[in-house]
């Protein structure tokens, strides 16, 4: 029996150790796990910063939203304004605008009236004959014409000359692009039954952006091929 | 139990055989739980003279030791014995001790390291925050993106209208500047009266104006156009004050135009006005599209 427990003793102490070792063990595993902070790891801590992060990032970004809010709300009076402006424009420019016929002279010449003096008639022709030329002219100048004269000539049957000196006027209008406007002339007649009245020029009055309230002046030769009328 | 009953009672253990055998034969069946512990008790005991070799010199005080192992039972006692009278244990007790001490220290970090971090609330919760802001992330950067796209929208609407404006050119500047008074009228439209037939070739338009100025005039008239539906200026004239007439200062005046043209079915627009004063001083100026018209 003692024997025994003398051959037995280092087993049962290795055993001991072996037990102690197993409850130190996993006393300190417990306590180990018990203890251990989660957010001293580096996970938690890659998360944490990644939070921050994105966090700043957000800030930043709602912070450029918050600009780009206030840029696009200019933006959007900006072209509030601009709208109210474009359709104010558009109305007048519908109203009173027009582009200029290309190939056409700037004062193109629609019709012309030779309208005697109703007196003359009225009174039979007991007071001297004159001629009220009417020139019916189409504004393509491009521009809000103020003003124009035609000058013209009157050519007999025979293809005289009978008055060179010709000048329709119209002035203190305000006759808008594609618009008509009547220049009138008077002319005493001489001999002209049977003659034709032929625009030769023009001399065309128009505003002038460029410079506030002033004008400028258009100026050309009529072709050969411009409308006539013949006096009856 | 006395100290001293104690102390006998291990000298009588230690006579007889080693106290844990003998506490494991007078128990009878051998409990795992009770060797256990009186393994870890004898383990503690030879650490702790371990510790106080170190300190003093071993064997000097055997005796009292023994005697204050008492409390701790007869098998510390016995193998302390042991353990005091061989260096070879002693160290063997140290290793022993080393290799717990490392152990836990092990175990301890095993510990720790167990915990699955992602699983604990503190991550959890992290990871949670991690979720909401990547979402407000994308939601902010879409934000970021709405807005540029607001405003290159707004930029484009902002350009189209401008070329608009552009191709309208200076034609807009001049109709808006004709249809702009050039100063303010000396001379006002304040009522416009209907066509009459004054002779057989000759029809008369008359109207009112009003002195806007603190001076009698002497001559005021107004310049105007008629027009057909279509706006074309179908013919144009002015009227003026009856020979001789005056007009008084902030008064209204009457003013007429003869013409052969018959004005029935036109509209009658004034474009021009102009005064001169008692002093001779004219003045002339353009009414506005706001000035007074008439529809005959």
């Amino acid at each position: 029996m003692r024997e025994g427990s003398k051959s037995r003793k280092p087993i049962i102490l290795m055993v001991g150790f072996i037990v102690i070792a197993a409850v130190v063990f996993a006393g300190a595993f417990a306590v180990g796990r018990v203890t251990k902070d989660p957010t001293t790891d580096q996970s938690y801590k890659e998360v944490t910063s990644q939070v921050t992060k994105t966090e700043n990032q957000i800030k930043a970004n709602r912070s450029t939203t918050k600009e780009l809010t206030k840029k696009r709300d200019e933006l959007r009076e900006d072209l509030a304004e601009e709208k109210k402006q474009a359709e104010a424009d558009r109305k007048v420019f519908e109203q009173y605008g027009g582009d200029a016929q290309a190939g056409k002279p700037a004062l193109i010449v629609e019709s012309i009236s030779p309208d005697e003096d109703p007196l003359y008639a009225a009174t039979g022709g007991s007071i001297d004959l004159y001629y009220y030329p009417k020139f019916t002219v189409r504004n393509n100048t491009g521009h809000v014409l103020l003003g124009a004269v035609v000058k013209y000539t009157i050519i007999g049957s025979n293809g005289n000359v009978l008055d060179g000196e010709g000048n329709a006027y119209v002035s203190n209008v305000v006759v808008y692009p594609g618009k008509t406007v009547v220049a009138e002339d008077m002319v005493k007649d001489a001999g002209f039954s049977g003659a034709t009245i032929k625009p030769v020029s023009f001399n065309a009055t128009v505003a002038d952006s460029k410079d506030s309230d002033s004008t400028k002046t258009i100026d050309a030769q009529y072709a050969d091929d411009v409308k006539t009328v013949t006096i009856p | 139990m006395s100290q001293d009953n104690k102390k006998n009672e291990h000298k009588a253990e230690e006579s007889k055989e080693p106290g844990w055998l003998n506490h494991d034969d007078s128990t009878g069946g051998h409990n795992a739980a009770d060797t256990m512990f009186e393994a870890l008790d004898s383990w503690l005991t030879a650490v702790k003279h371990i510790a106080r070799g170190i300190i003093r010199h071993h064997g000097a005080d055997t005796d009292e030791d023994s005697a204050e192992k008492a409390g701790k039972g007869a098998a510390s006692a016995h193998i302390d014995a042991h353990h005091m009278a061989s260096p070879a244990k002693l160290a063997v007790s140290l290793v022993a001790l080393i290799v717990v001490v490392w152990l836990g220290g092990v175990a301890y970090g095993l510990g720790g390291k167990s915990v699955v971090v992602q699983q604990s609330p503190d991550y959890i919760r992290e990871s949670q925050r991690l979720t909401w802001a990547n979402s407000d992330l994308e939601e902010s950067k879409q934000d970021i993106a709405n807005r540029e796209r607001q405003i290159k929208d707004v930029g484009t609407q902002i350009e189209e209208l401008k070329s608009e404006r552009e191709r309208y050119g200076n034609l807009l500047e001049e109709i808006k500047q004709v249809q702009r008074q050039d100063k303010t009228p000396e001379l006002s439209v304040a009522a416009i009266g209907d066509v009459s037939q004054s002779s057989s070739s000759y029809f008369a338009i008359t109207a009112t104006v009003h002195n806007q100025t603190q001076y009698t005039l002497t001559s005021f008239s107004v310049y105007y156009q008629v027009e057909d539906a279509q706006g074309n200026v179908v013919g144009t004239g002015f009227a003026m004050g009856e020979t001789g007439a005056t007009c008084a200062p902030n008064a209204d005046c009457p003013i007429r135009s003869l013409t052969m043209n018959n004005p029935t079915g036109t509209k009658f627009v004034p474009v021009k006005w102009g005064a001169t004063a008692s002093d001779g001083n004219s003045e002339y100026g353009r009414y506005g599209t706001d000035v007074m018209t008439k529809q005959f």
